[in-house]
């Protein structure tokens, strides 16, 4: 087991920068999952942890060891790649066998810990069968095994379970966070799905364009965004965000205005989940507008309200009928109101540190503008 | 009622195609010589005769030696050379264009280089090894009957390289990374991934080359016809070589044609292995 730290890691090809200046501690144990758009660099990161790409600048710990110099085998560390990487030429047993047989571990030995790591992913039956054989499901888990069987320090996994299918991938889900916490093998683990990364995370690391733009539970992340890409790209339907202008200790919008005492003038980013926003009768909400769209997901309704030039999406019970043209209020929970600043982005209410459960407007309620 | 659309097709291939191995096989059957032209039928009797000649046999021996000498060193040699090629070089894609010259060559032009090379006053080889010491005298390569055979080798070797660089190449860029990568991770150093990863994953094209190679092989007659015209006392002689000799030195038509016939005989069995070898690998794919 061991701990992974990057210091000041960066990654460029040419002009193009992949990784830029991440620093990232992952504890021993840990499951860390590395979150982010098509892109942003997460692959590259991982595999600069794997030995893959060397960084072009920064150290990669593992343990309390620079490994920046090691080959990929001297790493002790295990790989699912997202197609497998399985060796079509061999039999399930020798695939799984194979980073044993590398380590020249006796043969006897060798045909026990792979039984062993094939009963752990109930592959037994099929370890004679050639990986053309096996299904998506069956593959994946066969590059499961030939990464436990080793029992390395650290497991990378990229993307492991993008090539199944929905159903599927819930319980290969379940069973790799059961398999990870018996074995209680630090992970580090990308992907570009949020919800696999709720699920899956002790700690979730958000990246955009090569940087990292915050790392936590993915709890704290999901209630305090650290700025306006994480509020964005975290939850299903997305936050909701509104430009407004701060002046004389209020928010001014076109179609509403809050007070905001502690706020400094110029422009913010105003966002609110649409779980936290309610439909109501036009005249008893925060504002009104007109319906823009409704759609039902299954066990709620997005509403989506135009507020003047501004979408807003409210996630309703299900039973609530809203036609497109309605004219519907919207009142919001002023407890979970996100602010950004206009300008960089970054969360405003957490500079003063405060922690807990973000209330920036204790005593905020909303006005309808006339 | 689709075959009777073939039916024309078919009846002009096997026309064109077939109608001259049929027509050399008839030939081996009469004697027909330039004093003699009217052709008297004798039946297997060439056959016999041929198979109780000793030069026969040499030459069977010869085309052994040269076909498994070549296809050996051009696919060794090549996939060798193909793996340098892979790697990330400098100046790599003008290496790997220079690379298919000897092929593009026509194959006179290359036998007459490799006869410079040779020439024991004149050719760079031997003024290479006496300048290393390995020989003290100018050594006819080409008209010892002990080198003669190595050195239509070397030289057919050289002109017939690049195809499987070039195909091997080919191969090489689509093994899975993914594998390569896996196994790195798994600890496997460069050779051993090259043995339990890259090779099985270009096998398939390295059987199918290696037998192509062989009937190309087989076949070629440029190179040494051009070198040594299948001497030195027929120790480079090889199928094509003796065909043309027979035929058209000795005017022996019929048994030219009978050679003709055992060497088709040997194509077909070797063309019939790799159309099996295909349908395998299409199958398994
Ligand atoms: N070998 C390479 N040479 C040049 N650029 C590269 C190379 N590998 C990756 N990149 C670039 O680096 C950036 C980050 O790529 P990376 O594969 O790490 O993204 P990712 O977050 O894993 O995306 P995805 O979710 O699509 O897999 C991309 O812009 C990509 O084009
Ligand atoms: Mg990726």
């Amino acid at each position: 087991m061991a701990s992974v730290t990057l210091k000041s890691v960066s990654k460029r090809w040419g002009s193009v920068t992949a990784v830029d200046d991440v620093s990232l501690d992952i504890a021993d144990g840990e499951f860390m999952v590395l979150l982010g758009p098509s892109g942003c660099g997460k692959t590259t990161t991982m595999r600069m942890v794997a030995g893959l790409d060397d960084p072009s600048e920064g150290d990669i710990l593992i343990g309390d060891r620079v490994v920046n110099d090691l080959a990929p085998g001297d790493r002790d560390l295990a790989m699912v790649f997202q197609n497998y990487g399985l060796y079509p030429h061999m039999t399930v047993a020798e695939n799984i066998g194979y980073p044993l047989k590398v380590a020249r571990v006796g043969k006897a030995e060798r045909t026990e810990r792979v039984r062993a790591a094939a009963a752990r992913v109930e592959l037994e039956a099929y370890l004679e069968r050639k990986p053309q054989a096996l299904s998506g499901g069956q593959r994946q888990r066969v590059a499961l095994a030939r990464a436990i069987v080793r029992t390395p320090r650290l497991f990378l996994m990229d993307e492991p379970l993008s090539n199944l299918d929905a159903k599927l991938r819930v319980s290969m889900r379940a069973q790799l966070k059961h398999l990870q916490h018996e074995l209680a093998t630090t992970t580090i683990y990308v992907t570009h799905d949020q919800v696999e990364a709720m699920t899956l995370a002790d700690r979730v690391a958000v990246m955009s364009k090569g940087k990292l733009q915050q790392v936590g539970a993915p709890l704290d992340i999901y209630n305090r965004p650290a700025n306006v890409f994480v509020a964005g790209f975290l939850g299903n339907p997305s936050m909701n965000l509104i430009a407004a202008q701060a002046e004389g200790g209020r928010l001014i919008h076109a179609a509403f205005s809050l007070p905001a005492d502690t706020v400094r003038p110029g422009k913010v980013f105003v966002g609110q989940r649409p779980e936290d926003m309610k439909v109501t009768e036009p005249e008893k909400g925060d504002f009104r507008g007109e319906v823009f769209s409704a759609e039902l997901l299954g066990d709620a309704a997005l509403i989506t309200v135009r507020l003047n030039g501004d979408l807003v999406a409210v996630k309703a019970p299900k039973d609530v009928r809203a036609r497109m043209g309605d004219v519907v209020g919207v009142s919001f929970d002023p407890a979970m109101l996100h602010l950004f600043d206009g300008q960089s982005g970054e969360r405003l209410a957490d500079r003063n540190g405060e922690a807990g459960k973000v209330t920036p407007f204790p005593q905020a309620r909303g006005e309808r503008h006339p | 009622m689709a075959y009777g659309f073939m039916l024309p097709a078919a009846i002009l291939v096997a026309g064109l195609m077939y109608w001259p191995m049929i027509d050399t096989f008839r030939e081996s059957l009469y004697a027909t010589t330039f004093l003699n032209p009217n052709p008297t039928f004798i039946g297997l009797k060439t056959y016999e005769q041929l198979f109780g000649d000793s030069t026969f046999w040499q030459i069977v021996r010869n085309s052994i030696i040269w076909t498994i000498g070549v296809v050996f060193l051009q696919n060794v040699g090549g996939f060798l050379i193909a793996l340098l090629l892979n790697q990330k070089l400098p100046g790599q894609g003008i290496l790997r264009s220079l690379i298919l010259l000897p092929w593009v060559l026509p194959g006179v032009v290359a036998a007459i280089l490799w006869r410079f090379m040779y020439d024991p006053q004149l050719g760079l080889i031997n003024s290479f090894f006496m300048r290393l010491g390995i020989v003290e005298h100018g050594v006819g390569w080409l008209a010892e009957p002990s080198t003669a055979m190595a050195a239509v080798i070397f030289a057919a070797f050289w002109k017939g390289f690049p195809f499987s660089t070039v195909v091997f190449l080919a191969a090489l860029q689509n093994v899975d990374q993914e594998q390569v990568e896996a196994a790195k991770i798994d600890g496997a150093g460069s050779l051993r991934r090259l043995f339990d990863v890259v090779i099985p994953a270009i096998w398939p094209v390295a059987v199918v080359n290696v037998l192509l190679t062989t009937i190309l092989t087989f076949n070629y007659f440029d190179i040494i016809y051009v070198l040594t015209r299948g001497g030195p006392l027929n120790a480079t002689a090889i199928f094509p070589t003796r065909i043309y000799e027979v035929g058209f030195g000795q005017f022996k038509f019929g048994e030219a044609a009978a050679y003709g016939s055992l060497s088709v005989l040997v194509l077909v069995l070797f063309v019939g292995l790799l159309l099996l070898v295909q349908r395998r690998q299409v199958k398994a794919a």
